[in-house]
């Protein structure tokens, strides 16, 4: 299976295709309440999430979710609404982005 | 892993060499072990499991510190995975409650917080690994599976126990064997028949199979005649075949102090076939007489509850045999320890010992 995150294309493992479905699907839930969080100022909550997306979106094959987390992460750390603003919208435009093709 | 007789092919398990990367040998294994991960986001668990369980480790996961920390302190697993940061109890007393636990066990630990600090304290720790996430499959399972054949290897001896019917090994010694499995020794069983006089000989077998995976051991089933095993040629040949495929450093078999023909022939056929290995000791059966005479006696205080629920898996045999009943297993565990200082031992008779 291949899934096209932004312009990017990433190759699934067979064996981890369900959890890769579920991965996104929660991350797509997160795009969500980062807006509410976004607007309540709670950067404490925001960081939470996008540090656990750091850890995990490169295992599931999603390099760039990943590097997004990161510098979510450390706009939160630095209270900079304005950075993270930012980085949520990317975020949310990357995760309205996903296709998936079933590899042949 | 069930051998079938005669072939005896060698076998891929966790006693096997270090894999290099993108070695076959990272394909599906059975039996590489028990391995605790402790893990608090969803996400990473999920994937982690799947890919250790991919690799043929059982995998027992907990989201907690505190959990994760009285998990890491009980002894049956052979490798520990934890992330640094979680509720209630770090990662690295995850690690410390493991090493105090057993030293040898290699442990593992994983942060998205990669720091200087953080990698000081996992040294401190006597972590084995480091890992900085995100994590990449290969390489996180080529350490895995380096960390568990390396635990196997490097305290490892090989121990064959043999039996002449399904149980009989894990009544005598199951719970000197649960100490040898943790403590990285292999463990090879040989049932010299399939036990078809006292039930189906294929449900016996796969009772067998079952009680294996769980002690983590090569099972190697032979097919003599249930109450006809000979103790001449063929047998020997069956024992000695075991013994040069697996080398192993110790034995156990089945006294000759024995009402149970099969059971004396087993001792008698293997005093022949395991004449060159040091060290040779015999277990009790139900059907012991009171002339056996044990000499050593191994405290399994920790593994007895483990030793019965190894012996529950022989659901053929518990309805009409007495002696399988709970309180009979501990009641003998027991009585041998007033030799002792008490607790509950497995008693053995020494022929050879190094």
């Amino acid at each position: 299976m291949v899934i096209k995150v932004g312009v990017r294309m990433t190759r699934i493992d067979p064996d981890i295709e369900d959890l890769v479905f579920d991965f996104l699907a929660q991350r797509v839930r997160d795009g969500q309440r980062l807006g509410l969080l976004l607007r309540d100022g709670n950067y404490a909550e925001i960081q939470r999430i996008a540090h656990a997306l750091r850890g995990s979106a490169a295992s599931y094959g999603f390099q760039r979710l990943s590097t997004l987390g990161t510098a979510l992460e450390l706009a939160a750390t630095a209270g900079d609404a304005d950075a993270v603003s930012a980085q949520v919208a990317e975020l949310r435009a990357l995760l309205d982005s996903l296709a998936v093709e079933m590899a042949p | 892993v069930i051998v079938p007789i005669p072939s005896l092919l060698p076998l891929i398990d966790a006693g096997q060499s270090i894999p290099p990367a993108n070695s076959p040998s990272l394909l599906p294994v059975k039996n590489r072990g028990r391995l605790l991960l402790v893990e608090d986001n969803p996400d990473q668990s999920r994937l982690l499991e799947r890919w250790f369980a991919a690799l043929g480790f059982q995998v027992v996961v907990e989201d907690d510190g505190e959990r994760g920390v009285a998990r890491a302190r009980e002894r049956g697993f052979d490798l520990v995975v934890t992330d640094i940061e979680l509720p209630h109890a770090s990662g690295l007393d995850v690690a410390r409650a493991s090493k105090a636990t057993a030293p040898q066990r290699p442990v593992v630990v994983m942060t998205a917080h990669a720091s200087v600090d953080y990698a000081v304290q996992a040294l401190r720790a006597e972590v084995d690994e480091f890992l900085s996430k995100p994590l990449e499959r290969a390489a996180t399972c080529r350490v895995v599976v380096q960390l568990a054949n390396k635990h196997t290897n490097q305290t490892g001896q090989t121990v064959l126990a043999i039996g002449a019917h399904p149980d009989d090994i894990e009544i005598g010694v199951g719970g000197t064997l649960l100490k040898h499995r943790e403590a990285g020794d292999r463990i090879v069983m040989l049932t010299l028949s399939r036990g078809a006089r006292g039930g189906p000989a294929d449900s016996r077998a796969q009772e067998s199979e079952k009680v294996a995976e769980m002690m983590r051991a090569t099972l190697v089933m032979g097919d003599l005649i249930d109450t006809a095993i000979p103790e001449g040629l063929e047998t020997i040949d069956l024992i000695a075949q075991a013994i040069r495929t697996y080398k192993p450093a110790r034995i156990y078999t089945h006294s000759e102090k024995d009402t149970h023909q099969d059971h004396r022939s087993a001792f008698r056929a293997t005093m022949v076939a395991a004449r060159g290995i040091p060290d040779f000791f015999c277990y009790q059966s139900p059907s012991s007489t009171v002339e056996f005479h044990p000499t050593r006696f191994v405290e399994i205080s920790d593994q007895l509850e483990q030793k019965f629920e190894l012996i529950q898996q022989y659901e053929t045999q518990i309805s009409t045999r007495p002696y399988l009943a709970k309180n009979m297993v501990l009641a003998t565990a027991h009585y041998w320890a007033r030799f002792c200082g008490y607790g509950s031992v497995e008693p053995l008779e020494v022929i050879r010992s190094s």
